[in-house]
């Protein structure tokens, strides 16, 4: 009788542990991949101070990147004082907007009327320059914080919600058809099925409208505001303070790069290492 | 080394089954789809067919691209509605998928999130059927394909042969009494092909359930099935049902016997009738 072991030897040939050399390989690899990026920003700061010094441009121009921080570490308590009411516009509009962005999209996904009545509503709604309408918002709302952060929301939801529904809307209709094979209604088919294969896209949302809720929070500042670094950069050029501005810059730069990389770090946690499916780990990760 | 008869998951008796009434009854049943723009004439996939799908068999559905080898599955699958006609499983009228039934595509479509255990145990989770209860189940049928120790990997890191066979555990765990299998071999290599067509009829020899299985390839019609449907196209139709009468197990050198040519010559023949082929 038959004996099916053996007839599997091309399969079953493949080794199901990668050997300790390998992963020690794959570990430096690994360390490099991240080494680059900083050394990259060391460079272009080290260029950009060189210039500085040989063109002996004023510092009204443009300040050294050496300047710029000797400004911040100086007047590091003005500076934390400043950047706390932005972070908190960023982290408050990015979380409604995510809620926001990632529940609209699943109801218009799942169904036909809202996908006739409320999608078209949001198109059209987004054709609207939001930062045109800030100061219309800051009548309605006052320069509280609510107001800044509805602007930053407002700012940061289109593209969550954007890539949300692309990554429900992609789902194989051969995975679709399996699934209604098995019985499932549109209930499973949506948590086990579209919504872990509309990850990927959805953390694609979520980064680009991270950086998106930056740039709200700080034209929410222009606006107005006392507070936060967006008035302290429109203060700093009215006082022809460029240091000034370019602390404010780093700052913003900074805090950004820690979310944009914070956001990111979620995402590895939610899709593991399925995601490195035919893509280059280099290129998904840095 | 052991026997794959120590593995028997049902007791699916074929000689209580002989002579008794057929798994799927097909009456008249046919498709036709309209034609979605102006001007456009609608399609006949399938001409009324009647059919019977008996207990225990082997039915393999061998056919030229277009024939409605897939629009006849989906039928008895229930993911199509016929346009005529009466389908019914057992006593029960086809209105939907019979949860007495496993699927296999030509995709894998095993989700890449999942490790091989993981995919299998959707089945259980979909049906909210106990994921405990079937992870034995589950790794008892990985061991039986060959991946025994592969259970934690992810679709990537499996060969697209080794995918399928998760893809027939899926099917099998909530120990279906009736395996839909479309075109399952036909991404697959020609050496992994031919491997998993033997492998396959081996399993099914120790683990006897109804089976309709669709292929492009006469060969592979003839050596897995206990009886052929050939079919032709425009309209979509049943040229020549074929019993094939060779002792199992049956091993790859097989094809190459007079006895088992005969067989396909004659789907051959079939073929170039209908002008299918032209010799
Ligand atoms: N959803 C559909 N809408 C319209 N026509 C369809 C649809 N599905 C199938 N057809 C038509 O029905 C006929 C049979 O299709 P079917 O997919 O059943 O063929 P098949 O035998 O499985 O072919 P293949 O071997 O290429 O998979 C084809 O002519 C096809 O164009
Ligand atoms: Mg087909």
């Amino acid at each position: 009788m038959s004996d099916v072991t053996h007839l599997h030897g091309k399969d079953a040939a493949a080794d199901p542990q990668p050997t300790a050399g390998a992963a020690q390989q794959d570990r430096a690899a690994q360390l490099a991949r991240r080494l680059y990026p900083v050394l990259a920003i060391a460079l272009f700061l080290i260029v950009w101070e060189l210039a500085v010094a040989a063109f002996s441009i004023t510092q009204l121009i443009l300040p050294a990147p050496s300047a710029v921080f000797g400004d911040i570490v100086a007047n590091r308590d003005m500076y934390m004082s400043f950047s706390v009411p932005t972070l908190v516009e960023v982290l408050a509009g990015f979380a409604v907007a995510a809620v926001a962005g990632i529940a609209l999209a699943v109801a218009v996904s799942f169904s036909g009327f809202m996908r006739r009545t409320l999608y078209p509503l949001l198109i059209s709604s987004q054709m609207v320059p939001k930062i045109a309408i800030a100061p219309v918002l800051i009548i309605w709302f006052g320069t509280e914080l609510e107001a800044k952060v509805l602007i930053t929301m407002l700012i940061a939801f289109f593209p969550i919600m954007v890539a949300t529904m692309v990554g429900l809307a992609a789902v194989d209709a051969d995975m679709v058809r399996l699934f209604r094979s098995m019985g499932a209604g549109p209930f499973r088919t949506f948590t086990k099925l579209r919504l872990p294969a509309a990850l990927p896209n959805i953390f694609a949302g979520l980064k680009l409208g991270m950086t998106m809720a930056l740039t709200g929070a700080i034209v929410a500042e222009f606006v107005a505001s006392n507070r936060g670094l967006g008035y302290y950069l429109l203060y700093a050029n009215g006082q022809l303070n460029t240091t000034g501005v370019f602390a404010a810059l780093f700052i913003l730069t900074a805090m950004g790069v820690v979310l944009y990389y914070a956001v990111e770090a979620v995402e590895r946690m939610f899709i593991l290492n399925s995601l490195s499916k035919d893509t280059d780990p280099g290129q998904a990760t840095i | 080394m052991q026997s794959m008869n120590q593995f028997r998951l049902v007791d699916n008796d074929p000689v209580e089954a002989a002579g008794a009434a057929p798994l799927v009854r097909l009456r008249g049943v046919g498709k036709v789809f309209p034609g979605r723009r102006r001007g456009q004439a609608s399609v006949e996939a399938l001409c009324p067919t009647d059919l019977d799908i008996r207990h225990g068999e082997f039915l393999t559905i061998v056919g030229p691209s277009g024939c409605g080898k897939s629009t006849l599955l989906s039928m008895i699958a229930g993911l199509m509605a016929p346009s005529s006609g009466e389908l019914t499983i057992g006593d029960a009228l086809v209105e939907g998928p019979h949860p007495g039934l496993g699927i296999v595509f030509q995709k894998d479509l095993l989700l890449p999130w999942r490790t091989a255990l993981d995919n299998v145990l959707i089945q259980a989770e979909v049906r909210g059927l106990s994921r405990k209860v079937h992870t034995a189940r589950a790794m008892k049928l990985l061991e039986l394909v060959g991946l025994g120790g592969f259970e934690g990997f992810y679709p990537h890191e499996l060969s697209g042969g080794m995918r399928q066979r998760v893809g027939i555990c899926r099917a099998l765990l909530h120990d279906p009494s009736l395996l839909l299998m479309d075109e399952p071999f036909a991404a697959l290599d020609a050496i992994t092909r031919d491997q998993i067509a033997v492998d396959f009829q081996n399993f099914w020899q120790s683990d006897k359930r109804t089976v309709v299985f669709i292929t492009h390839n006469i060969a592979e019609a003839v050596f897995l099935g206990d009886r052929v449907l050939v079919m032709t196209a425009r309209p979509g139709q049943i040229a020549d049902v074929i019993d094939i009468d060779l002792p199992r197990p049956r091993r790859l050198t097989l094809r190459e016997a007079p006895e088992f040519t005969r067989y396909t010559a004659h789907v051959r023949d079939v073929f170039i009738k209908h002008g299918v082929l032209r010799g």
